[in-house]
């Protein structure tokens, strides 16, 4: 190993999340990514960049196996979580999606109260414990305690856009995960909403490895220590460009077309 | 790197099953989906292969042509039933169609969110899940009543009142199949909106519409209850409209219910002309709408 | 306006702005009037029912509901054994047809096949819907009743211990019976039930499963906690949409159900329902009361039906409005 950054590798000072070692993903036939090869520090947050279709979530969504639960597809190469492959056939999906939480890019509550949304994971995996206490402290993370603390018991669905999607990381962080996976969180908000989910991000960043799609370049350069930039080429395949420090990436990148993408000049 | 760091392990291992209550439900429950699935389709080919079966062997060219047979005697067939069904089906459609079509564009092309539209609406619906039995005592005290004899009319009538909703159902979606784009571009061209209806979108759903009054056709074609009483049963040919008449359902429902094998093959050989004309019509209509009705 | 036509009037010039208007309104008097046609029969319908109801009415009033003789001969009539078989019969049907018909749907929706298995089992399941009434009676008589004797055979000898009133509920078998009924039923609702379920369970975003998937709950606990609660309300307009299918029922039922006016505790025994009371006596009834009291036992059936067709009709309008 060398001491510089290659592409594809970023920062892992801190320990490593994910290791993903040449890996191809398909849509039934179609490929939809090729060969990417990255580590995906943890315990802190890493931006995805990358023009639409690209294949960012895409990526995102084989990180907790979300993506077979839609249509179709097959994953070539290996994805490693703390050392373990996901894709080992004997890896148990409940296990692995409890510990990999998701944020969808609309915000996605449930249909019930807000209190039986936060207590919706550790109800499933039969939470022992005190569960007002857990979904008292899970708001309090998602930093959404004093704005719900009086209407638990109402639906979740009256709340605004930015409330429903700070509800939907509060769901997530109930069940106690270690990485926590965004796919264009903030898409669907106003600036104010999103000012609060990126000061969110920050505060949970010393406690979980956080992954973010986002389309908006400023937010990942606000919110990340690590920025991957994905592109496609004319084959419509998805790849990984380069990854990196956020700094450098916005600052120093090393590819023609990192630099093209960050300036703006990109078609 | 040159720090090589020990990785933090997951807290969990991953491969790690979930509870076996958890997984055991899991499993019981597709399972049980499964078998559920395989109780509905069951009775829907053992109701096909029977009436294929008992209603091929029993048929034959007779059937089509002569008049039942004296009770006892074998033979006979039942032409004036397919006579019966063929004149009161038309009869109704005269009546159904084109209150059943007016009534599916006003729904579909008239400004949408009108209260009257909410009422018609609804009351379509609503005349929908009215049961046909109910229908066919409508029938009675109205036509029955009033001509003091069963007839081709009563039945006409019944079936007619059935056919309607499943017609403005069926234009209703036809029109919408219609691409907005063809009404815009005819009001672009300065046409009024009776004209764009006229000459652009009743056309352009003219197939769509024929397929729903042929669904309507099959379904009233099928239906026994509100003939039971308003057009009888009859063993002779038609000669008037307005003396009680013969048709496949009533015929099938009266020979089901005797003792006699040879009208009970009868009542097979009348379901199988039923059910392919049904299924037909219904596969057809499937493929237009890409729906059910 | 009324001298000329239309249609003719509008062919010759497009562009002058009065002709235009008349015709256009003309043509929107004449579809609301069929429109208004439509709605108008429910009324009608309603009308000649009560009105050929009356002498019923005024003679047994409101004990035609608690009377269970029906005596033609000595021109007594009430109705509770019809509204008991009827009510019974669907009752039976529910619950075998609601599981059944929950489990098809989520079944069709929730990525168990392929799409290419998927459409022709669930146009199958449709099919049902199609096949006529009296064809389901034939079936039901020369099939279903022989293979349901074995079965309620079976469940005597078995169950036969559980008794009220020191009769068995699952008494001896007949053949023809309420639960022959019961299972006919069932099998004609199911359609009726799977696909509006099918419809509504298809309806609810995507996300919301993904989102409960994501969290680490498995298939089926995202079944019951996530889809089956959000469709709640069109679950429900379906399968009272069911119901009202099944107390209209007619042909079927009247060919199985054995046509007897009893209450009888057994699930065997024979019973009647009001459909197939018309179905057996309209054609027959000659004198004025033995009809108004049919017209009565109809209208009966006409209220309940109509309540339950705008029950059904509200609950899936709900969710229809919050789709969009």
């Amino acid at each position: 190993m060398s001491n510089e950054l290659q592409a594809g590798q970023v920062d892992t000072s801190v320990g490593t999340a994910y290791k993903v070692r040449d890996m191809a993903f398909f849509y039934g036939t179609k490929k939809a990514l090729d060969s990417i090869n990255v580590d995906i520090p943890a315990k802190s947050v890493t931006a995805i960049i990358g023009p639409s279709g690209c294949g960012k979530s895409t990526f995102l969504k084989s990180l907790n196996r979300i993506a077979e639960a839609e249509t179709k597809v097959r994953i070539d190469g290996q994805i490693e979580l703390f050392g373990q492959n996901i894709y080992d056939p004997k890896v148990n999906l409940t296990r692995l999606r409890k510990n990999v939480g998701m944020v969808f890019q609309r915000p996605n509550p449930f249909p019930m109260s807000i209190f039986d949304n936060i207590a919706y994971g550790p109800r499933v995996f039969g939470f022992k414990g005190d569960l007002n206490e857990l979904v008292e402290s899970s708001l309090k993370k998602a930093f959404i305690w004093k704005e719900v603390q009086d209407k638990l018991r109402t639906s979740a669905l009256g709340l605004s856009g930015g409330q429903q999607q700070r509800i939907c990381i509060a769901r997530s962080l109930a069940v106690n995960p270690e990485v926590l996976l965004m796919d264009e969180p903030c898409s669907a908000l106003d600036p104010i909403a999103t000012l609060r989910i990126e000061e969110l991000i920050a505060s949970l960043r010393e406690q979980l490895t956080i992954i973010i799609v986002t389309h908006n370049m400023q937010q990942a350069g606000r919110v990340s220590q690590n920025t991957l930039f994905f592109n496609t080429d004319e084959t419509r395949i998805g790849n990984l460009v380069e990854g990196g420090p956020t700094k450098e990436i916005f600052f120093s990148p090393k590819d023609k077309r990192t630099e093209d993408y960050i300036t703006g000049r990109f078609g | 790197m040159t720090t090589t760091i020990p990785q933090q392990p997951v807290k969990e291992d991953l491969t790690k099953p979930i509870e076996t209550g958890r997984s055991v439900f899991d499993s019981a429950m597709t399972v049980l989906s499964i078998v559920f699935t395989l109780f509905a389709i069951v009775p829907l080919f053992s109701v096909l292969i029977y009436v294929l079966i008992q209603g091929f062997s029993s048929l034959d060219f007779d059937i089509f042509t002569e008049l039942p047979a004296p009770t006892g005697t074998p033979g006979g067939g039942f032409g004036n039933a397919i006579q019966g069904t063929l004149i009161m089906v038309s009869f109704a459609a005269l009546i159904s169609v084109p209150f059943g079509v007016l009534t599916g564009i006003f729904l579909s092309e008239y400004a949408r969110d009108s209260q009257f539209i909410q009422v018609v609406r609804f009351g379509v619906n609503v005349l929908a899940g009215v049961p046909s039995i109910v229908i066919g005592v409508f029938a009675y005290g109205v036509v029955v009543a009033a001509f003091g004899s069963f007839s081709a009319y009563a039945g006409g009538f019944a079936l007619a009142i059935l056919m309607l909703p499943i017609i403005v159902r069926t234009t209703e979606e036809a029109l919408k199949l219609i691409p907005w784009e063809l009404r815009l571009g005819s009001l672009g061209l300065g046409a009024n909106r009776f004209n764009t209806i006229a000459r652009v979108i009743v056309p352009a759903a003219i197939p769509g519409i024929i397929t729903g009054v042929m669904l309507a056709v099959s379904r009233a074609a099928g239906e026994t209850a509100p003939l039971l009483f308003t057009a009888l049963f009859s063993q002779y040919w038609i000669e008037s409209l307005n003396q009680p008449t013969a048709s496949l359902a009533v015929l099938i429902f009266n020979y089901a219910t005797t003792p006699y094998v040879d009208l009970q093959r009868k009542a097979w050989a009348a379901s199988l002309l039923l059910l392919f004309l049904v299924l037909v019509i219904s596969i057809a209509a499937r493929f237009v709408f890409r729906r059910r009705f | 306006m009324q001298t000329q036509p239309p249609v003719q009037f509008q062919a010759k010039d497009l562009t002058e702005g009065g002709g235009k208007l008349q015709g256009d309104t003309l043509a929107r008097i004449l579809f609301q009037a069929a429109a208004f046609a439509v709605v108008g029969v429910l009324i009608w319908m309603a009308v000649v029912i009560v009105i050929a109801a009356s002498p019923a009415i005024t003679k047994f009033g409101l004990g035609f509901l608690v009377d269970t003789t029906w005596d033609p001969v000595q021109e007594q009539y009430g109705g509770l054994a019809f509204v008991f078989g009827t009510v019974a019969s669907s009752l039976i049907a529910m619950v075998l047809a609601v599981p059944v018909g929950l489990g098809i749907a989520i079944f069709l929706t929730e990525d168990f096949l392929p799409e290419w298995l998927l459409t022709p089992i669930a146009f199958m399941v449709e099919l049902l819907a199609a096949i006529p009434s009296v064809v389901y009676g034939l079936w039901g008589i020369f099939v279903m009743i022989p293979i349901l004797r074995v079965v309620e055979t079976w469940m005597n000898n078995t169950f036969g211990f559980i008794q009220i009133g020191g009769k068995q509920v699952f008494g001896i078998p007949y053949g023809p019976g309420l639960f022959t009924a019961g299972v006919l039923l069932a099998i004609m609702i199911l359609p009726t039930i799977a696909s509006i379920s099918r419809d509504v369970l298809t309806a609810i975003p995507r996300s919301l499963r993904n989102a409960s998937l994501a969290l680490g709950a498995t298939r089926w606990e995202t079944i019951f906690r996530v889809m089956l609660p959000a469709g709640s309300s069109g679950i429900v307009g379906a399968c009272v949409l069911g119901l009202g299918r099944a107390l209209g029922e007619t042909m079927a039922v009247t060919m199985v159900i054995g046509n007897t006016p009893q209450i009888d505790v057994s699930l065997f025994a024979p019973a009647y329902t009001i459909s197939a009371l018309l179905a057996n006596e309209f054609a027959e009834a000659n004198s004025p009361l033995h009809i108004g009291s049919l017209f009565f036992a109809a209208m009966l059936l006409f209220i309940v039906t109509l309540l339950v067709n705008i029950l059904a009709e509200l609950f899936v309008r709900r969710v229809s409005l919050g789709r969009q």
